[in-house]
Order: C-alpha cells, then sequence, then structure tokens
C-alpha cells in the first residue's frame, strides 16, 4: 500500500453508485435512475457529468477527513494499518412541509452499505466502521430549508504483505 | 555518534519443546521481524550479602543471574498461519534472537520458558500477542 486513499475512495464510490436501492431513493420526482451521478467524491461539481446540469438534491458528498491517528508498524518498518476518516454527507432539501424522510432514508441505505463492510479483494484491505452520525439543516428562506445528512467512517486498512 | 534505530533490528522466534520435557534439542528461529511491534529484554543479577560483623556496609556478592524478556507481536491471520506463536504455549522453551545491524550485525541470544502470554481481542483494534519469557530455567544453562 503506497496511497490508500487511491484505494478506499473508489471503493466507496463504487459501493455507492452501484447500488439499485440508493439509486432508486437518489432518483426522486419520477427521474430515471442514474439521471445524475449523484455521488461525489470531496466536492459536489457546478456540472454533473451525466446530466450536464448543476446537480440536484438528493445528492451524495464523500470526502476524508483525516485519520484517528498515524500510521501502524513494526520493527520490521511493515506499515500494517492506517486509519482514515471519511464522512459521506447525504444533502437533501424540502419545500413547504418540511420532511428529513427523503434523507434519512437515503442515510440508512448508506449505513447498511457500509456499516461493517469488509473488503479482502484490495491492498489494503477496508474495514468500515461507522463512528458517528449527525443531521443539519439551513432554512434558506421562502419555506425551502437544506438537510444533511453525514455519517462518519473510520476505515482501518490493513497491508497485505 | 550515530544512534540505532528500530529499523536496523531483526527479531527472530523458535519454539522448542515444553520445559518438563527435559533439556530441548536445538531451537531454529525464524525471522518475526515484520510482526514484532516491541522487544524488551531484561537482564539482572542475583545477590547474596555476605556481609560479616566487622562490615560496615551490606557487601553483595553476586550468585546467578537472571532475565526475562517481554515481547509484543501483531497476530498474524494470514492462511497457513492462523495460530498463535506464544499464546497457549506457557511452559515451553523458546530462542529468541536480537540482531542489531548498523554496520556489522550484533546478535543477541535469549532462552528460556513461556511464563505468560496473553492475547487480547479488543473491538476496533488489531489482534496482537504479549507474552513474558523467562530467562535463568531448568534443563538450560545459561541465558543465552
Amino acid at each position: 500500500m503506497l496511497f490508500d486513499p487511491a484505494v478506499i475512495e473508489p471503493d466507496i464510490y463504487t459501493v455507492l453508485t452501484a447500488d439499485a436501492t440508493l439509486s432508486d431513493l437518489l432518483a426522486v420526482d419520477n427521474l430515471p435512475n442514474g439521471y445524475q451521478q449523484g455521488v461525489y467524491a470531496h466536492i459536489s461539481p457546478e456540472t454533473d457529468p451525466v446530466s450536464r446540469k448543476p446537480p440536484r438534491f438528493p445528492l451524495i458528498v464523500f470526502t476524508r477527513e483525516g485519520s484517528f491517528g498515524a500510521d501502524q508498524i513494526t520493527i520490521g518498518k511493515t506499515r500494517v494499518i492506517s486509519t482514515p476518516y471519511y464522512r459521506i454527507n447525504i444533502y437533501g432539501m424540502s419545500s413547504g412541509a418540511m420532511s428529513m424522510v427523503q434523507v434519512q432514508s437515503i442515510a440508512n441505505r448508506v449505513a447498511e452499505l457500509l456499516d461493517g463492510r469488509y473488503v479482502t479483494s484490495t491492498n489494503p484491505c477496508i474495514l468500515y466502521k461507522r463512528e458517528s452520525t449527525d443531521m443539519v439543516y439551513e432554512d434558506q428562506g421562502g419555506g425551502r430549508v437544506v438537510f444533511c445528512a453525514t455519517l462518519l467512517y473510520k476505515t482501518t486498512a490493513q497491508v497485505i504483505s | 555518534m550515530k544512534f540505532l534505530l528500530y529499523n536496523n533490528c531483526t527479531v527472530k522466534i523458535g519454539l522448542g519443546a515444553i520445559q518438563s520435557a527435559g533439556t530441548p534439542a536445538a531451537i531454529t528461529t525464524t525471522d518475526r521481524t515484520a510482526l514484532c511491534t516491541s522487544f524488551r529484554p531484561t537482564r539482572s543479577a542475583n545477590f547474596k550479602n555476605v556481609q560479616t560483623l566487622a562490615d560496615a556496609t551490606d557487601k553483595s556478592l553476586t550468585v546467578s543471574t537472571t532475565g526475562s524478556v517481554e515481547i509484543e507481536i501483531n497476530y498474524d491471520g494470514d492462511t497457513g498461519n492462523v495460530n498463535p506463536i506464544f499464546f497457549m504455549k506457557e511452559g515451553y522453551f523458546v530462542k529468541l534472537e536480537l540482531v542489531l545491524a548498523e554496520g556489522t550485525p550484533v546478535t543477541q541470544t535469549f532462552t528460556g520458558v513461556i511464563q505468560t502470554a496473553s492475547q487480547p481481542v479488543v473491538a476496533d483494534d488489531i489482534v496482537k500477542e504479549s507474552a513474558t519469557i523467562k530467562l535463568g530455567v531448568a534443563y538450560y544453562a545459561g541465558l543465552e
């Protein structure tokens, strides 16, 4: 393992985009599944690469958020474990009657996909453990509220030597 | 002056027969540096006070030597290596070699018997083995 984010981030993206149930939840208002990419690394782009339009809610943005600590090594210099954190943010918007159900349903599905996920086909092997969750919202005026459900994952990346 | 760093150390481990079987055969060691996270050898002398009535101070005389090695290794969970090295092997002879090499290698050898061994399994942490090897034991002359 030289640079574990290059393994972990594609795994998160693949898991979240390959799930049909999650695609259903992200395609609201009778839009077809996959009408936009909907899952983005680090930042939501100005233009979605699939729809060629600004991304619409709901959407998911995941990003690295530091590490639990320094990489663990042995006397033999073998890097054994690294523990980067990844934050999964699920954004949604509601107008009029406020409801978090949409965002909550997506967060539930993300949790089902990632909680305890153990990937052994990559080097490093990756174990996902959820550390905490939070829910924030911002009143944008005019009856519009943007919700964000956030899930913080500690990933344990184990080097196969 | 140049200090020795951990990256110039090699740890080799070999397990022998149980002590109650008597004097052990020669023990072959295997390089476990890639698993080992700490290696703490200690040697000490036992004294007998041979002070006489005329002595105003203790007169300690070395009568024997003893010691121990505390070692911690990551559990090798790879296929074919799923058995612990020290845990559940208390009472077995062990030979440990520590090779210190920045220039010409210097090998320190420790031979003793596993006194205690633990293998804690803690959620969200790597599984490790910790063992204390008693040096200065029956059926084996010396500490090395």
